[in-house]
């Protein structure tokens, strides 16, 4: 089958290699790097099950678990992002634009806030916000159809809204605000295979539902009337897949914090090397999601060992640059 | 036989009442042209036709069923809407641009099958952009462009096409490379089309039926010696013309609004 030019063929397949080798790689320097010094030898012995000494426990306990949360919530961020930059066709949306950012940040503080003992019920609360906001956001957006820039107005407006907020909360218990700046930044310190389980569902769902929802992408780019006039069920599908996008943001955000630029700058760069096909631009965001997010964990851990910086911050230091250059560049063409 | 049809239909956006109690049918394998001025909702016309816009009161019919029983692929299979100036982002392949046409033949998982690889072969094939299929939309001339997209609605195989101004903002050799084309398919595949046009005199040469709208209403509807006339061009238009005959067809020559 003629489907492809072989250049887009032969792109895709480089960038599909490059992409596991780097994540494989992220993968290893991750594993191995740390206050606990874990060399290769030990990291296969450990795999192989032939070593259980503490090195075991550091491993299989504590890094890995982290990794693996970390890859989970690159790939669920960089899905929502990729979703929405296509249904809103602006490639500058980000789940933060849903609502996400902003209902999942004052639920999860007024738990952190008003009941510090509670800090289990952070997730499930932060997880609720992110969606109750979303579909607040929808409703209030939708007249007639949800049209993106009444969306993407209605984000902003609402964001700024909760944040007022968040504000009273940080001057009328500023003594409790310390405990909440990490979450507030996203990070992924500590970690475990609760988090693993919390995430995975909502991953597995998320491939599948973009990957099916690809195709319907592709055809709502064209724009909401020619998608109607190929037999698309705009407002419905439009509908879902936003929805979608907030549940993995949600999920993310709710197991790492607000971890920002990942929903954000992951599309856009894979849109840059392989195109704007949702087909292949879905997968591929979701892998390099992944793979930015262990890098800036790794990075967040060791480069100011022993202390370590909350992960966010290592993504906004790289992102936000990163994010004026992509700015410069499309005001320039 | 009619089988395209809207009775007493009546739309517009908000509060604001655009197309006021348009009933009109369409008969099968013929060329119809909506002319008429800025804003006289000729768009909006077309894009209730093709149920882009719920009507305020009235009914489009397609075989005797009304179209707002049936699903968007049901419909979709039988007409096929291009607005005004669709966008695409630039980088898609011409082909994967015809592919999407298939849409509402899919079910959500269903693979890409023989037929439709034919059908895509056929609507490329069709619009002559064989030779083209691997550029990209963004590299295309503004009439290979307009050629892809109606190439795209074509691997619907609908019955009939309906076309907001397709060729706007083409040149004169872009306007009769789209309009011959469209020519062809009626001519060789029995392909209904119903197109909103500006050009008086292309729309006379191309089409069998000219309907003329002013305000929203339908004000003129026949053949294009009927409709194309002095008196009618300064009613609808505000402009003051001669009628042209020759080689059997009609052209106006414009002589100014003063
Ligand atoms: N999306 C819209 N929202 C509000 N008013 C509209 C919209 N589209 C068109 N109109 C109005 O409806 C009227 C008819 O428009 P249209 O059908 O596009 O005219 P035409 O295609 O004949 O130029 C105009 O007065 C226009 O301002
Ligand atoms: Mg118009």
């Amino acid at each position: 089958m003629r489907e492809f030019t072989d250049s887009d063929a032969k792109r895709r397949l480089m960038t599909g290699a490059v992409g596991l080798m780097l994540l494989a790689t992220g993968f290893i320097v991750s594993v191995i790097t740390g206050t606990v010094d874990i060399s290769l030898g030990d990291m296969a012995r450990i795999f192989a099950g032939v070593q259980t000494d503490g090195m075991y426990h550091v491993l299989m306990n504590i890094r890995l678990p982290r990794i693996i949360t970390g890859a989970f919530v690159g790939v669920n961020l960089a899905l929502s992002g990729a979703i929405l930059q296509a249904v809103l066709k602006n490639p500058l949306a980000d789940p933060g634009i849903v609502g996400v950012t902003a209902g999942a940040g004052l639920f999860a503080m007024a738990v952190m806030i008003l009941l510090p003992s509670l800090t289990h019920l952070v997730p499930p609360a932060a997880f609720i916000g992110a969606l109750v906001t979303s579909l607040v956001i929808y409703f209030l957006a939708y007249e007639g159809g949800a049209h993106s820039l009444r969306l993407i107005l209605a984000g902003v407006a609402l964001a700024a809204f909760l944040g007022a907020f968040m504000s009273c909360f940080t001057v009328l218990y500023s003594d409790r605000v310390q405990g909440t700046v990490n979450w507030m930044a996203g990070s992924l310190s500590g970690k475990s295979w609760i988090h693993v389980k919390m995430i995975l569902p909502y991953t597995i769902l998320g491939l599948f539902g973009a990957g099916i929802g690809a195709r319907y992408l592709n055809i709502l780019m064209l724009g909401d009337d020619v998608a109607r006039g190929l037999g698309v069920s705009v407002e419905r599908v439009k509908f879902l897949l936003t929805m979608l996008a907030a549940l993995l943001a949600a999920s993310a955000v709710s197991v790492a914090g607000l971890l920002g630029f990942v929903g954000l700058i992951v599309p856009h760069i894979t849109r840059l090397i392989i195109g704007s096909d949702n087909r292949f631009l879905i997968p591929f965001s979701a892998v390099f999601g992944g793979i930015i997010v262990i890098f800036a964990d790794t990075a967040a851990r060791v480069v100011f060992a022993p202390y370590e910086l909350p992960v966010g911050v290592v993504m906004a230091f790289v992102g936000a640059p990163f994010f004026l250059y992509l700015l410069s560049r499309s005001s320039r063409s | 036989m009619n089988f395209f049809a809207c009775e007493n239909l009546s739309a517009g956006y908000g509060r604001k009442e655009v197309l006021k109690n348009i009933t009109l049918s369409f008969e099968k394998e013929r060329i119809t042209s909506v002319i008429g001025p800025n804003g006289s909702g000729k768009s909006t016309l077309l894009k209730c036709m093709g149920r882009l816009l719920k009507p305020s009161a009235g009914c489009v019919y397609l075989d005797g069923r009304s179209i707002s029983a049936m699903t968007d692929s049901a419909i979709a299979r039988s007409v096929g809407i291009l607005p005004q100036s669709p966008n695409a982002p630039g980088d898609i392949p011409v082909h994967c641009l015809v592919a999407y046409g298939r849409n509402p033949h899919k079910k959500a998982l269903s693979s890409f099958t023989k037929e439709d690889r034919e059908t895509v072969e056929w609507a490329m094939h069709a619009t002559g952009l064989e030779d083209k299929r691997f550029m990209r939309l963004g590299q295309l001339s503004g009439g290979e462009r307009q050629r892809a997209w109606i190439a795209m609605a074509l691997a619907q195989r609908p019955q009939i096409l309906l076309l907001d101004e397709p060729t706007t903002y083409l040149d004169i050799h872009h306007q009769f490379e789209v309009l011959e084309l469209l020519e062809k398919l009626n001519t060789s595949c029995g392909l209904t089309v119903v197109m909103v046009m500006h050009d008086l005199n292309l729309a006379s040469k191309f089409s069998g039926r000219l309907i003329a709208m002013k305000e929203g209403q339908v004000v003129l509807d026949g053949c294009a010696k009927g409709v194309l006339t002095e008196e009618n061009i300064f009613d609808i238009f505000r402009v003051k013309s001669r009628i042209v005959d020759m080689d059997g067809s009609r052209a106006a020559m414009y002589m100014g609004v003063a």
